[in-house]
């Protein structure tokens, strides 16, 4: 039914821009929870799952940090076979312990994890220490299809409502056009923190950002760490990056439950602004819902 | 397939503030509650039954007794007089 609305008026009258905003606001106003749930799975159906980088609008800065990723990936697979090769040597040559559970290690087995071809959504609660004090707390919903596309839908951020993807070229896209102006915006319209949020929330792409790790960054770890709140012990993992790239974290911490390899916590500091400025962002995962697993097949079939 | 009305429904939310200026969806909406609040009461039936109890124009039309373009051409009014109450308020706001 709500679906009808826009669209019956649409056909008899072709509204102005004022008479659809305020068409917009009303049906927001009037929106159930459930029915923006539908809206937001609705837009993830929609999106094609291969090739779905043929009409992103990729901002200046994703456009560099793609190159730069491409280049990174070459020089991440050279390096690994390099390591490769030094490791056959250290094992044929020298006597080896038994070596400790590593920081790598436990990051490879949580990007095995989260490699399993699932589709879920997660509570996410955001938040965000550094320059800018926020009015509010940030939460939203990730919802994850397969290991390659992750969307994620702001509940009461400064955008609002804005839904962001991921693909596996990891840029980001943007549903819609800017949701908020202001004198800070950048990259076509996101303010630049809002730009380092969806920036951050690209790194969730978990499993290529896991890669990128043991490479490009100083690896510490601790094996009982708990996070506030949770008497569980977890491995705790912070990652600092070796050479500065505006373009990339400064610095990750993941929390990984040592159990279930499953993550718990990351957070990411990025340099925003001028590039002196470091803003951090935690995301936790509170909770994992199934999906209804018929909805994806229902849409796709519609 | 994605229904075309819904993608146009989430476009509008999407990019509506856009066409706004600077105030924000959240704020948009607050006014809006008030203002509709403020409505004639024969007019907020209308948006009720329009928008939180989703019936059509063509349902509307058979349950008030004029025709379904008559109908949408009081909500188009009515969504003329919710946006000007909502401009003063915000520009109340801003002073």
């Amino acid at each position: 039914m709500s679906e009808k609305r826009g669209g019956d008026d649409k056909q008899m009258h072709e509204p102005s821009d004022r008479d659809a905003v305020m068409d917009s606001l009303l049906v927001s106003l009037h929106e159930q929870p459930s029915e923006r749930e539908q809206r937001v799975q609705r837009l993830l159906a929609k999106y094609p799952q291969r090739g779905d980088n043929t009409r992103i609008r990729t901002p200046r800065k994703a456009r560099t940090h793609s190159h730069t990723t491409l280049f990174r990936e070459r020089t991440s697979r050279a390096r690994i076979v390099l390591a490769l090769a030094a490791m056959m040597l250290v094992t044929c040559g020298v006597y080896v312990s038994l070596a400790p559970p590593s920081a790598q290690a436990a990051l490879t087995r949580a990007a095995t994890v989260l490699n399993q071809p699932v589709t879920r959504v997660f509570d996410v609660d955001i938040t965000t220490q550094g320059v800018v004090q926020e009015t509010r707390e940030l939460s939203a919903k990730l919802y994850r299809q397969s290991t390659e596309r992750f969307l994620l839908n702001f509940e009461n951020a400064r955008v609002e409502p804005c839904i962001v993807a991921g693909n596996p070229q990891r840029s980001w896209i943007r549903f819609g056009r800017r949701t908020w102006l202001s004198d800070e915006e950048s990259n076509e319209g996101f303010p630049i923190y809002t730009w380092f949020d969806l920036v951050a929330i690209r790194q969730l792409q978990f499993s290529k950002l896991f890669d990128e790790l043991p490479t490009d960054y100083d690896l510490r770890w601790l094996d009982d760490a708990m996070l506030p709140g949770d008497s569980k012990r977890l491995y705790r993992i912070e990652a600092v990056r070796r050479h500065y790239d505006p373009s990339m974290p400064r610095r990750v911490v993941v929390w990984i439950d040592p159990d279930s390899d499953v993550t718990q916590q990351i957070e990411v500091s990025m340099h925003v602004g001028d590039f002196s400025v470091i803003r951090t962002f935690v995301a936790r995962f509170r909770e994992e819902v199934p999906l209804d697993e018929a909805f994806f097949q229902l849409e796709s079939q519609r | 397939m994605f229904d075309e009305s819904t993608e146009y429904v989430a476009q509008n939310t999407i990019e509506a503030v856009e066409m706004q200026g600077s105030d924000t969806w959240l704020e948009r909406l607050s006014a809006l509650s008030d203002c509709i609040s403020r409505l004639p009461a024969r007019s907020r039936e209308l948006v009720t039954a329009r928008y939180a109890d989703k019936r059509t124009a063509d349902e509307l039309a058979l349950s008030v007794g004029i025709s379904a373009e008559a109908v949408r051409k009081r909500l188009q009014r009515i969504r003329e007089q919710l946006a000007d109450c909502i401009e003063r308020r915000l520009g109340e706001a801003t002073g």
